[in-house]
């Protein structure tokens, strides 16, 4: 198991990336390239890929690849969020199934062209609860009354199951448990009582958390 | 070894590949010596530490070694202290980069 990151090493290193300091690439490879690898190992198992596993060359080609995205994106992560590496997953998933040739879906160039161009125009997020938020009030909603009723780290932990959960990952907990250095059983324990706050804060039950507020707070 | 966690926790990637493909985007950026430059920030981003850091431990001049993270100086320039960490960096082939290690 990989240790548990450090937030502030984390956020220097993000923050110098943001910077466009690219020695801050090799350090990142260095301090965190086993939690990326675990990323890139669940990719290569949910698509298939066992072969590519037992293969050290192409699995730490493929932790630069993730480490190359995260220096892209950088200046747009927030610390005290999550993991930059959960944060990204999409475009981290994108880059390595396109790395390997991984067929995702039929492409349509044209759809494809006016998405890029919309993710561009937004910033360049793939799923960013900062955008949501600005978009949807009850994300917004939702997230201020989580911010009244967590720590940061729970927000973090929260957060990233919930960008789990709307990637459609099949285990939201075990993902992010890998990423935090937590226990899946701690994650699950720290969702559930933030989930319950929130409820109580709103009171739920009076009919006051509707549409996306709901989903976030079922 | 490459591609495995280390005793220590870390990370052992193959630098020189890592260091080609920061060469690829320093060129497209236009540097004139981006693979030069993919060394110098190899060998700071090893060090972990930043540019100013760098600079003091080596007794550099930070703007100086920024010029050759930038790939404004060849290999060849750069002061022994840099060049001497690159060339004790197992895991960095110069010969791979087509970095003369002794000019």
């Amino acid at each position: 198991m990989s240790p548990t990151p450090d937030p502030d090493r984390l956020s220097e290193l993000m923050v110098r990336m943001a910077a466009g300091d690219g020695a801050a690439v090799f350090t990142l490879v260095d301090e965190y390239g086993g939690t990326l690898a675990g990323v890139v190992r669940r990719h290569l198992v949910a698509w298939g890929r066992t072969d590519l596993l037992r293969n050290e060359r192409e699995v730490d080609h493929l932790v630069q690849t993730a480490a190359l995205v995260l220096f892209d994106r950088a200046a747009a992560w927030r610390p005290g969020g999550a993991p930059p590496w959960v944060w990204a997953a999409a475009a981290i998933r994108h880059a390595l199934a396109r790395e390997i040739g991984h067929p995702t879906v039929e492409l349509d160039p044209e759809r494809h062209d006016r998405a890029e161009r919309r993710l561009s125009a937004a910033g360049g997020h793939d799923l960013d609860l900062d955008l949501l938020a600005r978009r949807h009030p009850g994300v917004a909603r939702f997230r201020a009354v989580l911010h009244e009723v967590s720590s940061a780290r729970d927000r973090a932990v929260v957060e990233a199951y919930l960008l789990q959960q709307a990637l459609g990952s099949p285990s939201p907990a075990t993902i992010v448990a890998a990423e935090t250095g937590l226990s899946p059983a701690n994650v699950r324990q720290i969702v559930c009582r933030a989930r319950r706050r929130v409820r109580q804060r709103v009171g739920i039950g009076g009919g006051s958390m509707t549409g996306t507020e709901g989903w976030l707070g079922a | 070894m490459m591609g495995v966690v280390t005793p220590t926790g870390a990370w052992s990637t193959d630098l020189t590949r890592l260091c080609e493909r920061l060469a690829e985007r320093l060129a497209a950026d236009g540097a004139r010596y981006p693979v030069d430059a993919a060394v110098a920030l190899a060998v700071r981003g090893r060090a972990g530490v930043d540019r100013r850091s760098f600079a003091d431990d080596l007794g550099l001049d930070p703007d100086e070694l920024g010029r050759m993270e930038r790939g404004e100086v060849p290999f060849e320039r750069f002061p022994p202290a840099i060049r001497l960490r690159a060339q004790a960096e197992p895991r960095l082939d110069l010969g791979r980069l087509g970095v003369d290690p002794n000019p």
